[in-house]
Order: C-alpha cells, then structure tokens, then sequence
C-alpha cells in the first residue's frame, strides 16, 4: 500500500515538474542524453529519499536535487569545465519564450537527427525511433515485430554511442 | 533575482546556494520557468517509472523508508525508558518517606524483645538474691 502510494507520489512530481527539472539539467550540461540521465537520477532520488522529505515545498527540494546532481556532474572527474555563473545565464537568457527559444529547440533536434543518422544499422532505425521521433518501445515492438528484451538491448546500445557522438562534438566544438 | 543580476562571479556561488537552500531554489525554479521550459524527452516519464521499479532502487527505497521508522522506534524506546525511570522514582521516593513516618510513629515504644529481654534480667536479678538469702539463712542454722 506505501510502495503504491509512493510511486502515485513520484508520477505526479514527474508529470508536474520533468520539463523544469529537465530545463535546469541541460541548461547545465548542454547535453541532450546526460540531461535525460540527470533528471531520471534526480526523480530517482526523490523517490529514494520520500520519507525523508518534510512535504514543505516540494519544486525546491527537486530543484536542488537536481542542482546538487548537476554540479556533482560537473565537478567530476574528465567533465568538460564547469561554465561561470555568467555563463549559465546568458545561456538561460537565450532559452526566453521567445522564437529563439523554439529556433534553440530545432537545433537540439536536428543535432539529435545528425547524430541518429551517423550510426550503424539497426542503431539508426533504433535511435531514430526511440529518442527522435519519441516512440514508446511497445509501439516500435507493434511496427517493427522485434522481441522488446532486443529492442531494449539495442536503446541502450544506441544512446552510448550517441553520447560517444555528442561529445566529440563537443570536443570539435571546444 | 537580486543575486543573480548582481553578482556574476566565476564560481557558480548562486547554484551552488540552490543546492543547499530552498530560497534560492525556488528563485532558480522561477528564472527557468519564466524564460520557458524544454519539453522533456517523452520516454523519461518511462524510463524512470521502471528504473524506479528496479530491485536495487525499491531496496534503498525501502531501507530508507525502514531507517526512518526504526529513527522513530527509537526515540520511542528512549522517551518510553524515560518515563519508567520517572516512574520507578516516583514509587520509590513515597516508600522512603512512609518508611521513615512509620519510625517516627513507633520511636517512643520499646520493641517487645527488649522488654521481655528487660523483664528477664530483673526476674534473674530477683531470683539470685533469693538464692543469696536461701544460702545465708542456711548458713546461719548451721552456725547455730
């Protein structure tokens, strides 16, 4: 009855808050799949740590699980260097509700396009599927007739090499 | 926002104070959510309901939600313990003093086996002079 109720809590701090808390962490890491892993760990958390929450506020307490994941993030070892304060706002300010804002947002896209498309067959089809065009993995299992356990296997495959892609980037960026 | 537009120091000083206090975590919340959110990748909901269904991730959970109640058992324990030494206290103090009322109460009479022990020594004192006179009257007939 607690685990029920505990995961009901979490899926509606997800529904409420994944795109502010997915905003803050690639605000921080102007990285597209390590966003995505940042925002998991700081619901994961969140979930870990409920008992603990005093139940005061709880878009702070996220935002500074997801702060606290970030920087940790940063600070580790081999990250790239972690940007000046000045730095985070002016990239904030570029992300105004503006139509820049939504210009910003095609251009993750179609960076996320370049990288789908450089990897290998059945990765491309895969990536493509799952994080461009955001397909649950039931429905690419209904379209393509493959096994989900292979599905999954070869998500997981395709997201570590564009990550692999999307630091290079970074580094020929650098 | 006051800290935000003044200070720009190269040490991220405002994340850092949103990672520990509310305050600035809410300012940071509110500075994203009015220059406009990303939308969120449609599979994280997905995918962190199943990391979260996990065995690893439902074990800490679990352990943390148990810490917390064995946090609570313990303070029980120690102010459960409390009480019953005050109460132990409480018992035992009111016996001490009944104690002492009660020798009080009794001081003026002479417990019984002193008396008897009295009565004793005085009959025994009684009887050797008997016997004295017994010996000297004896003594003197047989002068006589």
């Amino acid at each position: 009855m607690r685990k029920i109720h505990a995961e009901a809590q979490l899926e509606q701090w997800i529904d409420t808050y994944q795109n502010l808390i997915y905003s803050i962490c690639f605000q921080l890491t102007k990285d597209y799949f390590d966003a995505q892993d940042l925002a998991q760990e700081t619901f994961l958390a969140a979930y870990k740590n409920m008992s603990h929450f005093d139940g005061k506020n709880e878009r702070a307490w996220l935002c500074r699980i997801a702060t606290n994941k970030c920087l940790d993030y940063l600070k580790a070892a081999g990250r790239r260097q972690i940007p000046t304060e000045e730095q985070y706002f002016i990239a904030c300010s570029d992300l105004s509700p503006t139509p820049e804002r939504d210009v910003m947002e095609r251009s993750l896209k179609s960076q996320l396009y370049d990288c789908c498309i450089q990897l290998k067959s059945p990765y491309k089809e895969v990536a493509l599927d799952y994080f461009y065009h955001e397909i649950t993995l039931t429905e690419m299992v209904k379209k393509t007739g493959k096994n989900l356990k292979t599905l999954q296997t070869q998500v997981y495959r395709a997201k570590a090499m564009l990550k692999k892609l999307y630091r290079k980037e970074d580094l020929w960026d650098g | 926002m006051d800290r935000q537009t003044q200070n720009h120091t190269p040490n991220l000083s405002f994340l850092a104070d949103a990672s520990r206090n509310s305050f600035y975590a809410d300012q940071l919340a509110d500075m994203v959510e009015t220059q406009g959110l990303i939308k969120a990748p449609s599979n994280l909901k997905a995918s962190i309901l199943e990391r979260s269904r996990q065995m690893d991730v439902q074990l800490i959970a679990h352990s943390n939600r148990l810490s917390k109640k064995l946090e609570l058992f313990t303070y029980g324990l120690k102010v459960s313990v409390a009480v019953s030494c005050c109460v132990c206290f409480i018992l035992t103090t009111p016996a001490t003093k009944k104690e002492m009322r009660f020798l009080q109460l009794f001081s003026d009479y002479t417990p019984l086996h002193v008396e008897a022990t009295e009565k004793l020594q005085i009959w025994a004192e009684r009887l050797l002079e008997f016997s004295d006179q017994l010996w000297d009257r004896e003594g003197l007939l047989h002068d006589e």
